[in-house]
């Protein structure tokens, strides 16, 4: 179970989260939606280990760990998966080299045996193909050149590879077409079980069409300020955030 | 210091032709100075070590040694066509083509005009040997340049010649001369329809004077690699001209460490019309390294149509690092189209996030950045070299 209690953050000396409590169960999708500037980024950042954030009160915890002062390298290796909203591009880091490279650092993490190169590309293309990916975007740079669609594909190409205990997906609908978003989507369902939990950080309803959400909770000003099922976010969709208060 | 220097002049084996040659650069060579940090291109460069240093004369190189030498640099002399050791050239696994004793009329002391300095006319007062290579089609040739002991000082000149209408051609250059110095002069000539490849590639603790002058004829091609990042002292002098609708490709990695002094200078003049040239030098900075880009592209009023480019990024590892980048442009006509970009920075902290938000740990994450930023260079050198430059790479303290 992933639980936040009473959460606050600032960057640069001003505050951006304000003490927020959240309890995410496992196979729970929650959706997290709230207007610019709420601090949902924020929020996925602090969780994922972003050291420019300073946490200023409350705990982040994993199946009753404390998050709290761990890596960011060391959070993704208890099982935490952030999909960036603005992926980077390194152009000179091959892609699949990183992909790799990656697999096998969680793997030792978690105390397993590295697998090689032969596995590596067999477990990648396996994955890929349920994205529909060009295996040829394993040749290029790590994001370079990438299209937003592919970009965004290689984000939960790496979910599905690391198989987190949670993932948060930070607004991964933006940039996406339709057809590319439900096959973000169908990527996201085919990791959906008992044991996973998903905070899916969106500004439409659209996404969660695809993926469709156990919890909603906008989030307002630091705070999460209502929390609902899926009609929240319907409701959202056609008058905004004006009602809120 | 000068007399320091006079040492270097020891009486190597000259054809006699080459004697009046020899007397004039000598004479020249006395009333020459050092050059100093005003003269621009040598503003950043530390020649204290000059003094420091005493020069051994040359000695009788066992066969041995060198089998070792070359291998613990992890070279095999069956991959060798030419060694210089010790300051002589022997052939290996080629034919000599034109050897010292028949390249009257190929070795001139430079000129007054010229904006020489003490080590080019020590050059040619103190020439230990001297070579013609010519290539002909798809003539493959690796060059090694050796010193056997330490505190040596070689003057060698090597003309590369490349037959016109002959295309795929490479030469890489290696340099193994630890705690010694090599003052080489390489003259190109890249004849009209041909082509050439040309790497060096310099190990380490070794010191380097490079003056490199290329010739590129109509619709020729060089391709320069510069990739002697593992030397201690490193001064680089690249002049090309380039020819109608030639096309010159440089490029390099300057990766000082320790104290590592690295300096390029280049200069490529285009003076006929619709010729190419691009200048892609990346630097990497630790400890108190220095690294020094100065790259200029000069368009003559009769090269309309020129394409020119330079680009220079580096990054900066350490806070005692230095870094100096200026890539320069002078352009006489409008017809042209010219670019030129630096950059100089740190380790991109976003990068360094992402990386390490997938479990990948800070010094693997920052090396595989570092490996990126350098891969961007070698991507560039023909495939067959690629492995080879890596494995340096790794050597140096850099891999994934």
């Amino acid at each position: 179970m992933f639980e936040i209690k009473n959460l606050s953050a600032d960057i640069d000396g001003k505050t951006i989260l304000k003490g927020i409590d959240l309890k995410v169960n496992p196979g729970e999708v929650h959706a997290i939606m709230g207007p610019n500037g709420s601090g949902k980024s924020t929020m996925a950042g602090v969780i994922s280990g972003n050291e420019d954030y300073n946490i200023t009160a409350g705990k982040i915890l994993l199946e009753g760990s404390d998050l709290h002062g761990l890596l960011p390298e060391e959070r993704a290796g208890e099982g935490v998966f952030l999909a960036f909203q603005y992926p980077v591009a390194i152009s000179g880091v091959n892609n699949m080299v990183f992909l790799q490279a990656s697999l096998n650092s969680i793997r030792k993490y978690k105390g397993l045996e590295p697998l090689d190169a032969f596995d590596c590309i067999e477990l990648i293309k396996n994955k890929m193909k349920l994205l529909h990916m060009n295996p040829e975007l394993l040749q290029r740079g790590l994001n370079d050149g990438f299209s937003g669609g592919e970009k965004k594909r290689n984000e939960i190409l790496q979910m599905l590879l690391l198989e987190p205990k949670l993932a948060i997906l930070d607004e991964t609908d933006s940039g996406l077409d339709i057809d590319a978003l439900k096959t973000v989507a169908e990527g996201v369902n085919a990791m959906r079980d008992e044991k996973r939990s998903f905070i899916v950080v969106t500004h439409y309803q659209r996404l969660l069409d695809y993926i469709i959400p156990d919890v909603v909770h906008i989030l307002k000003d630091g705070k999460i300020v209502l929390t609902g099922d899926y009609t929240l976010a319907q409701r959202l969709e056609k008058e905004g955030y004006g009602w809120l208060k | 210091m000068i007399e320091t220097l006079k040492e270097i002049l020891h009486s190597s084996k000259h054809p006699k032709w080459y004697e009046p040659l020899r007397s004039v650069a000598t004479a020249r060579f006395k009333k020459i100075e050092l050059p100093t940090k005003k003269n621009e291109q040598w503003k950043y460069a530390n020649l204290r070590w000059v003094e420091s240093h005493q020069w051994s004369k040359n000695k009788k190189t066992k066969k041995s040694d060198v089998e070792g030498l070359l291998k613990s640099y992890q070279l095999d002399s069956k991959d060798v066509d030419y060694i210089c050791i010790d300051g002589n050239f022997q052939s290996i696994n080629d034919s000599l083509d034109i050897a010292f004793e028949n390249m009257q009329n190929k070795i001139h002391v430079p000129s007054h005009d010229r904006n020489v300095t003490l080590f080019d006319i020590l050059l040619f007062a103190g020439l230990d040997d001297a070579i013609q290579l010519n290539f002909s089609k798809k003539r493959k040739l690796h060059v090694v340049f050796l010193a056997t002991t330490k505190h040596q000082w070689h003057n060698i000149q090597l003309n590369l010649n490349v037959l016109k209408d002959s295309s795929d051609n490479q030469i890489k250059i290696s340099v193994i001369y630890p705690d010694s110095t090599l003052n080489l002069s390489i003259n190109s000539h890249i004849q009209s329809k041909s082509s050439l490849d040309l790497m060096t590639w310099t190990a380490p603790s070794s010191k380097i004077i490079l003056n490199h002058y290329a010739d590129a004829k109509k619709k020729s091609r060089l391709n320069g690699f510069f990739y002697n990042f593992e030397s201690s002292w490193v001064h680089e002098r690249h002049n090309i001209d380039v020819d109608a609708e030639a096309d010159v490709h440089l490029s390099g990695l300057l990766l000082p460490k320790n104290k590592d002094f690295d300096d390029k200078e280049i200069d490529i003049i285009h003076h006929s019309p619709k010729g190419k040239s691009h200048q892609m030098f990346y630097s990497v900075g630790r400890d108190k390294g220095k690294a020094v880009f100065h790259g200029r592209a000069i368009v003559k009023q009769t090269a309309p149509g020129t394409d020119a480019r330079q680009l220079a990024h580096a990054l900066m590892l350490s806070e005692e690092c230095q870094i100096f980048s200026r890539p320069e442009l002078e352009i006489d006509i409008d017809d042209v189209r010219c670019q030129h970009g630096s950059s100089v920075g740190q380790i991109d902290e976003k990068s360094l996030l992402y990386l390490r938000s997938r479990g990948i740990p800070y010094e693997l994450a920052k090396n595989m950045i570092i490996c990126g930023f350098i891969e961007e260079v070698i991507l560039l050198l023909p495939e067959i070299w690629q492995d080879w430059i890596h494995q340096r790479v790794k050597f140096h303290g850099f891999s994934i």
